[in-house]
C-alpha cells in the first residue's frame, strides 16, 4: 500500500508543486491587500453591504455584513470561505474522480490488480494520496500565512491558522473523496462523479452563501456541507458539530460504500 | 506435468443485459508445466476468461483455482503466484520501463532483479525510454517482461506476441517454453493457430463462451498421422466414400473428400483402392484444420 503512495506522490509531485504555487500567490496577494483595505475599511464596508442582497452573501462569506478591516473577518471573506476552498475544491475533485478513473479507463488498473494488493489497499492507497496532497497545499498555505500574516497586521494564533488551513483543506477533500467514492462503488464514469461532486460542492457553495439571504432556502440549504463550513469560528478554534458530522459522516460512509461497492464490481 | 495449477468448474459470465452468457459452464484445467493455447474467434469468451481468472470481474456462476486458492476469495494470495500480460497492453506512458520494473517489483514483492536484466537482455528492451515513446512492439516487450519477471508459478498471456517481431516472438517462445521446464503453467490466448499448434502442449477452442473441444498438440492421433485429400468422379461416390467407416472423413465437398487414415495407412489405402480416384494428395493435419473444423460455416 505504501508503495502505491508513494509511487502516486512520485508520478503527482510536478502537479502538486504548481498547486502549492497558486495556492501560495493566491494567498500571498490577498494577504498585501489586507492593508490598503483595512485603510479603507469603512468605504468597502459600505460598497459590500449596499451590493444586493443576493450577491452580498456571495462576497462577506454568506454573513448578511461584513468588517473587512477586521483581520479575522478578512481572512474569512476573502481567503478561507471562498478563494482557497474553490480552488482545493478543483484540484480535490479532478484527483478524487481520475486516480481509480483514469486508471480504470486507460486499463493501467489492470497491472495493479494483477499483483498481490487487495482491492481495498488500492483504494485506501489512493484515498490516502488525494489526502496528502490537500494537506501539503494546507500546511503549505499556513506556512505562508503563519510567516507573513504578522507582517500586513494579521495576528492570527498559530494553532488556530493551522486548524483552519488543516479543516478547510479536509474541507475541500470531502467533495475529491465523494467524487472517489461514487467512481470506486458505482462504475459511475469520471465525468459523471466529478460532475456530482462538482454539484455538491460548488452548487452547495452559492446555496450557503445566499441563504441567509432569502427565506425559502432555510431548510434545504441544511442539506448542503457547505452550510456547515464556517470558517471564522475555526480561525477561532472553534470547529462546528455540523462540520465535524459532515466530515465524518463523508470520509466513514464513504470509505463503507467505496469498499464495498468496489470490492466485488467489475472493472471495465 | 504435475499438479492441477488452473482448475476451472462450470464458470460462467452473464454480463448485466445481456441474453446469452459470455461464458458458459467452462470446465478445464491446466497442469504445472504444461502450455496450454486458449483458441477462438473474437468475442468468443477467451478474454472473459482470463479477466475471471484475475478476478477483474465477478463469475455468475461456477467457480475457479489457482495453485489451490479460489481466484475470488483468496485472490490476493493467488496474485503472487500469477504473471500476467493483457490483450491491450496498457502501461504508464511517462514512466520508463525501469521505473514501472521496479514499482510492480516492490507490489510482486518478489524482485529477481537477476532475470530481469536477463529478460531486458534478451528482448533487446529499451528500459530507459519513457514507454510512451516506444512503439507498440518495443512496448509488447515491457509488458511482456513484467509478466515474466518474477518467474511465477502460473503465467496467463493474452495475445503475447501481438506487434512482436519474429525474432523477438522466438525470444517469447523460449521463454514460455524454459517456464514451463521450471514447472509454471502457461494459459495462453491466440488467434494465431500455428504459434499455439508451436507454443502449446494441448489447446482448447471456445466457441460462443463454450468450450467445444481440447486437442493433444503432441497426439500422434490427431497430428502424426497424414490427411488424405481424395478427388472422385463425381459426386454421389464422394459421398458413398464419406459413408464408409474404415477412415476418420473430416469433410466432404464435391468431388472431394478429406479424410484421415483411422487405424493403420494401409487399411485406409486399402479401401481407398475400391474407388475411381481423380486426383489424390497427402498433408500433416494442422491447428488450423481442427479450428477450421469447429469454426467453419455452419459449424
Amino acid at each position: 500500500m505504501l508503495n502505491v503512495i508513494v509511487w502516486e506522490l512520485k508520478q503527482r509531485r510536478s502537479a502538486i508543486f504548481w498547486w502549492v504555487v497558486g495556492s501560495l500567490v493566491m494567498t500571498a496577494v490577498i494577504l498585501a491587500l489586507f492593508p490598503s483595505i483595512r485603510d479603507k475599511a469603512t468605504e468597502m464596508n459600505q460598497v459590500i453591504n449596499q451590493l444586493p442582497k443576493e450577491l452580498r452573501g456571495l462576497k462577506t462569506g454568506g454573513a448578511n455584513s461584513v468588517d473587512v478591516g477586521d483581520p479575522l473577518q478578512f481572512l474569512n471573506s476573502q481567503l478561507f470561505y471562498a478563494t482557497l476552498p474553490i480552488m482545493w475544491i478543483i484540484l480535490s475533485i479532478t484527483r478524487g474522480a481520475g486516480t481509480l478513473g483514469r486508471e480504470e479507463s486507460s486499463h493501467t488498473l489492470e497491472l495493479l490488480l494483477a499483483r498481490p494488493l487487495s482491492r481495498g489497499a488500492l483504494l485506501v492507497a489512493k484515498a490516502t494520496e488525494l489526502a496528502i496532497e490537500l494537506l501539503i497545499v494546507g500546511v503549505a498555505t499556513f506556512g505562508l500565512l503563519a510567516i507573513f500574516g504578522p507582517m500586513f497586521d494579521i495576528h492570527v494564533p498559530t494553532g488556530h491558522l493551522l486548524f483552519t488551513c488543516i479543516m478547510t483543506a479536509l474541507f475541500s477533500l470531502s467533495f475529491g473523496y465523494l467524487a472517489l467514492v461514487l467512481h470506486a462503488a458505482s462504475r459511475l464514469t469520471k465525468r459523471a462523479a466529478t460532475a456530482v461532486a462538482v454539484a455538491i460542492g460548488f452548487g452547495g457553495y452559492i446555496l450557503a452563501s445566499l441563504s441567509s439571504l432569502t427565506d425559502w432556502l432555510k431548510y434545504p440549504v441544511k442539506f448542503v456541507p457547505y452550510h456547515y463550513f464556517e470558517p471564522l469560528n475555526l480561525l477561532d478554534g472553534k470547529l462546528s458539530t455540523g462540520l465535524a458530522i459532515y466530515l465524518a459522516g463523508v470520509f466513514v460512509l464513504g470509505s463503507v460504500i467505496a469498499y464495498m461497492g468496489f470490492r466485488r464490481r467489475d472493472i471495465e | 506435468m504435475g499438479d492441477t495449477s488452473i482448475d476451472i468448474q462450470k464458470l460462467t459470465k452473464r454480463y448485466p443485459g445481456s441474453q446469452t452468457p459470455a461464458l458458459d459452464k467452462l470446465t478445464l484445467h491446466v497442469q504445472a508445466g504444461e502450455v496450454y493455447g486458449f483458441l477462438g474467434a473474437n468475442g468468443a469468451g477467451k478474454t472473459t476468461t482470463i479477466r475471471l481468472l484475475l478476478n477483474f470481474i465477478q463469475p455468475t456462476s461456477g467457480k475457479a483455482s489457482i495453485m489451490g486458492k479460489d481466484v475470488v476469495a483468496d485472490t490476493v494470495t493467488v496474485k503472487k503466484h500469477v504473471g500476467y500480460l493483457s490483450g491491450e497492453i496498457a502501461l504508464w506512458p511517462k514512466v520508463t520501463g525501469n521505473e514501472m520494473f521496479s514499482y510492480l517489483g516492490k507490489l510482486q514483492s518478489q524482485v529477481k532483479t537477476d532475470y530481469l536484466a536477463e529478460l531486458i537482455r534478451r528482448f533487446e528492451a529499451d528500459p530507459e525510454k519513457p514507454i510512451g515513446e516506444l512503439s507498440k512492439g518495443n512496448r509488447q516487450k515491457i509488458g511482456i517482461i513484467q509478466a515474466l519477471m518474477h518467474q511465477p508459478d502460473v503465467l496467463i498471456l493474452d495475445e503475447p506476441t501481438s506487434g512482436l517481431d519474429p525474432l523477438m516472438q522466438e525470444v517469447f517462445y523460449s521463454c514460455v517454453r524454459e517456464a514451463a521446464q521450471r514447472g509454471a503453467a502457461v494459459f495462453v490466448s491466440s488467434h494465431n493457430l500455428a504459434e499455439a499448434q508451436r507454443m502449446c502442449d494441448r489447446v482448447g477452442i471456445i466457441k460462443h463462451g463454450r468450450l467445444i473441444h481440447e486437442q493433444d498438440i503432441k497426439d500422434d492421433e490427431a497430428f502424426g498421422v497424414p490427411v488424405f485429400r481424395v478427388v472422385l468422379k463425381n459426386e454421389a461416390a464422394a459421398k458413398k466414400l464419406a459413408a464408409q467407416s474404415v477412415t476418420k472423413v473430416i469433410s466432404q465437398e464435391g468431388p472431394v473428400v478429406t479424410l484421415q487414415p483411422k487405424t493403420s495407412i494401409a487399411t485406409a489405402l486399402k479401401e481407398l483402392s475400391h474407388y475411381d480416384i481423380a486426383g489424390f494428395t497427402t498433408q500433416q493435419l494442422n491447428l488450423e484444420d481442427e479450428f477450421l473444423e469447429y469454426y467453419g460455416d455452419g459449424a
